[in-house]
């Protein structure tokens, strides 16, 4: 008798169709155009910016600043080194200092002495990075602080001779003692940069938020005697690096123009603004989704500066207050994920709200307004003035939803 | 061994051609009794008994005279597919279950759990539509997708009053859910509406058989909803579907918004929105021993109203159906020692229109379906195979499809709730 393959047989063939049923789901065309779904637009032009103006802190900018510069005085950098280095080994016996520098770097390849700043110490003298202002120095002096006089100055170049940068070099041997001095509980490593002709030198150093070789540091080069046995002694010859922890340029705005009529932005001049404009959670059909939302706003033609990072962050809490000048920055903002920003572009700034737009709508946060400042990545010495009502280009935003 | 082969290559076809059509984007989805067969079983009836002799699996009037306990089930690959453009469309799955327990051949008790509507459907639409916003031009697709249906868990009981008359009726529990999404792509990314509906809803039917003469039977029924269908719906919040994967989550790059940060709309009730009555009547004669003819007409009406708040896939839903068949059913014998005659054939001729609710467009279906089934062992057990083929045809601009459906059920007979006596050792 002739035997079948099981899939030969019924209950093969039952069991085989069953595992080879095709499920196709081929789209049928229709007209779907009878779905609510739908897009639109709505254009808000209502925009107000007001400015006000605090006292500028400059302590996370990628340079120190020192000199005058568009009404700027710029009369100061600190330079913080931290406690956590472990200043105590340097006085090991088995190590011998040969030398202790203190060094920053410039982008500038002709600095010449007479351009260059005056080095202070001070053991007690204290700043915050991100706290201090041209307010807490109104009486500053280096009086009593150790003058180390002026920098070295060395141009580092490749080895095809292209410049790389150059390095400002104080020796400070002299210190020795006093960042070491372990008996002081109290001891800060504050130096001082101060201008010497403070009239017409105006000098940018890399600050600790820039290239992390060219941060400011103490440079010590010492040797280091190990003895291996009773015939031999090992001397190595050590460099290393100790970076600052803090760095801050001390602005004085001076008699800086403070024009309500212009609404804007600058680190340096501690100019900020509260932009404001109409939209509340009933400003879009109930249930949208924002698609874009795009805020644009003119630059005023004096002040047409490319790439320029301006930061846009929700208020979460209102202000009531006729006052345009602080000491610090009175308006409270939400922050992370909605702060935003973006960089000017053709004598315009376009940037995105959507994500905080939203949240309006859905009611997660609050339509109080927004802060505008000026990125410390910028140049503090530039301003940004808006001119939201532009003949051509006015103030506006754009945004694109769909509502079901 | 040839006849095998071409059975085998056969199968091997249509299982490679063959579900969604037209039908699921109506209302409710597509409602399985307007789908070829209900069960293999029963052939293109669905009241006159063709499971086996004085027995249909759907007409509960008929369900004591069976002599065992039924469990059957039966499995239904569907295939709509549309001339031009070419659509193919399948799907399969269980397309009934169902258990009866006849009592002492007087009354019966069952219960059946079946798909009530098919409502997986995809849509494009084939115009692209512009919308200028500011200075851009969007070009807009917009697709439309669900999936989910209706189940229906029918309770049944029959009792024959006299010898030629018994009556029978069912509770038809509604229920399920289905899931839809709405969106429009412009600028890479699909803004989806999501919404979910969750049906309840009460049916009852109310059946009669009634022998007029030795060779002659009369079946009817009546079909009145008791509690109209109701749809929880729930819409979810509009998102901007970034990582293109259809579903509001966090893979990256997110949609937006985040999942969340948004809440679903509450849920709410909407009414009445089906609500079914009809009829249905047939006649069957005996021609010769165990070959017989039938006929008949179902009616049913839907008074339900489906708001706009419920998208729908077509802007509309079937308000009427009516279907008349015609058949011949030849049973086994169940004397004959001859194993070829514990097949049963069935075959038929149906006729179908729906009439749609808004649009008024008439469906006309005209379908045939061919049967075979094998009884085996003295209690029963059947497996059954039907084919299913039919042009339905749109009154409007619509193109003709062709359904063609293959159903395989496996029925297995035994004597429940009978005290055995124990094997002494």
């Amino acid at each position: 008798m002739k035997k079948h393959s099981f899939i030969l047989s019924f209950p093969g063939i039952f069991v085989f169709t069953l595992f080879f049923w095709r499920c196709a789901e081929d789209p049928i065309k229709a007209d779907l155009l009878h779905f609510s779904l739908t897009i639109d637009t709505l254009s808000i032009s209502e925009i107000t910016g007001e400015p006000y103006w605090i006292a500028p802190n400059l302590g996370s900018t990628n340079n120190l600043y020192l000199g005058k510069k568009n009404d700027l005085d710029a009369f100061i950098s600190f330079i913080g080194f931290p406690d956590y280095y472990n200043w105590a080994a340097f006085l090991d016996s088995n190590s011998t200092f040969d030398s202790l520098h203190f060094v920053v770097y410039s982008n500038d390849s002709l600095l010449t002495p007479a351009s260059t700043p005056a080095l202070f110490f001070s053991p007690d003298s204290q700043f915050s990075e991100s706290k201090s202002t041209y307010l807490d120095f109104s009486e500053f002096t280096t009086t009593d602080w150790v003058n180390l006089g002026l920098p070295e100055i060395k141009i580092d170049q490749d080895t095809s001779g292209n410049f790389n940068h150059t390095e400002l070099i104080w020796d400070i041997l002299t210190l020795f003692d006093a960042l070491t001095d372990t008996s002081d509980s109290n001891l800060v490593r504050t130096f001082v940069l101060e201008p010497v002709n403070d009239d017409s030198i105006f000098l940018e150093l890399f600050s600790r938020e820039s290239q992390q070789t060219n941060n400011p540091k103490i440079i010590t080069y010492f040797r280091r005697t190990t003895v291996i046995s009773d015939d031999s002694t090992q001397i190595d010859t050590i460099t290393s690096p100790l970076g600052a922890s803090g760095d801050i340029s001390i602005i004085d705005p001076g008699d800086s123009i403070q024009d309500s009529s212009f609404f804007g932005v600058s680190s340096g001049f501690g100019l900020r603004s509260v932009l404001s404009f109409p939209f509340d959670s009933l400003s879009l059909p109930e249930g949208s989704l924002i698609r874009s939302a795009i805020l644009s706003m003119p630059l005023d033609s004096s002040t047409m500066i490319n790439n320029f990072t301006i930061v846009i962050d929700p208020l979460n809490v209102e202000l009531d207050t006729l006052t345009d000048l602080f000491d610090t920055d009175p308006y409270s903002v939400i922050g992370y994920p909605y702060r935003v920003n973006s960089d000017t572009k053709n004598g315009l700034l376009e940037i995105s709200l959507k994500s905080y737009l939203q949240n309006i709508t859905l009611g997660n946060v609050p339509s109080i307004g927004f802060k505008i400042l000026a990125s410390d990545q910028n140049d503090p010495f530039d301003k940004i003035h808006f001119d939201l009502s532009g003949n051509l280009n006015p103030g506006i935003i754009r945004i694109v939803y769909a509502s079901n | 061994m040839r006849r095998i082969k071409f059975i085998f290559i056969t199968l091997i076809g249509l299982s490679l051609s063959f579900g969604q059509g037209y039908l699921n984007g109506f209302g409710f989805g597509h409602y399985y009794h307007n789908q070829g067969i209900s069960s293999a079983g029963n052939g293109i009836n669905r009241l006159i008994p063709s499971f086996q002799e004085d027995v249909s699996l759907l007409n509960p009037a008929t369900w004591h005279n069976l002599k065992y306990t039924h469990l059957s089930v039966a499995y239904s690959g569907d295939e709509n597919s549309i001339k031009n453009p070419a659509l193919f469309n399948g799907y399969s799955g269980i397309s009934n279950a169902i258990w009866i327990v006849p009592i002492k051949s007087k009354a019966s008790f069952g219960l059946s759990i079946a798909p009530y509507s098919d409502q997986r459907l995809t849509l494009t639409d084939p115009d692209t539509t512009t919308f200028y916003a500011y200075d851009d031009t969007l070009s807009i697709f917009r697709t439309f997708n669900q999936n989910g249906g209706i189940l229906v868990l029918k309770v049944g009981s029959s009792y024959a009053l006299r010898d030629r008359f018994s009556i029978g009726g069912s509770l038809d529990m509604l229920f399920g859910s289905s899931r839809k999404n709405e969106s429009i792509f412009f600028s890479g990314s699909s803004i989806i509406q999501s919404s979910r509906n969750r049906y309840t809803g009460l049916i009852g039917n109310a059946f009669f058989s009634f022998k007029i003469q030795e060779n002659m039977s009369i079946y009817g029924g009546i079909k009145q909803t008791l509690q109209p269908m109701a749809v929880f719906l729930t819409n979810r919040y509009l998102f901007d579907d970034a990582n293109l994967n259809g579903y509001h989550d966090f893979t990256f790059p997110y949609d937006f918004p985040i999942p969340d940060s948004v809440d679903a709309h509450n849920e709410i009730r909407l009414e009445q929105v089906h609500k079914p009555k009809g009829y249905s009547f047939g006649l069957q004669a005996t021609i010769t021993r165990n070959n017989s003819i039938a006929f008949e007409y179902i009616s049913s009406l839907d008074e339900g109203e489906i708001p706009s708040k419920i998208t729908l896939g077509f802007n509309d839903w079937i308000h009427s159906s009516n279907h008349a068949s015609l058949s011949f059913i030849k049973f086994p014998n169940d004397l004959s020692v001859n194993w070829i005659d514990n097949f049963v054939f069935r075959a038929g001729l149906a006729y179908k229109t729906h009439q749609l609710a808004q649009s008024e467009i008439t469906i006309r279906e005209f379908g045939s379906a061919l049967g075979l089934g094998f009884k085996f062992k003295a209690v029963g057990n059947q497996i059954d195979f039907n084919y299913y083929i039919g042009n339905r045809e749109y009154s409007n601009t619509f193109q003709t499809e062709l359904v063609q459906q293959i159903q395989v059920s496996v029925s297995l007979a035994d004597l429940w709730f009978v005290k055995r006596r124990q094997k002494t050792q």
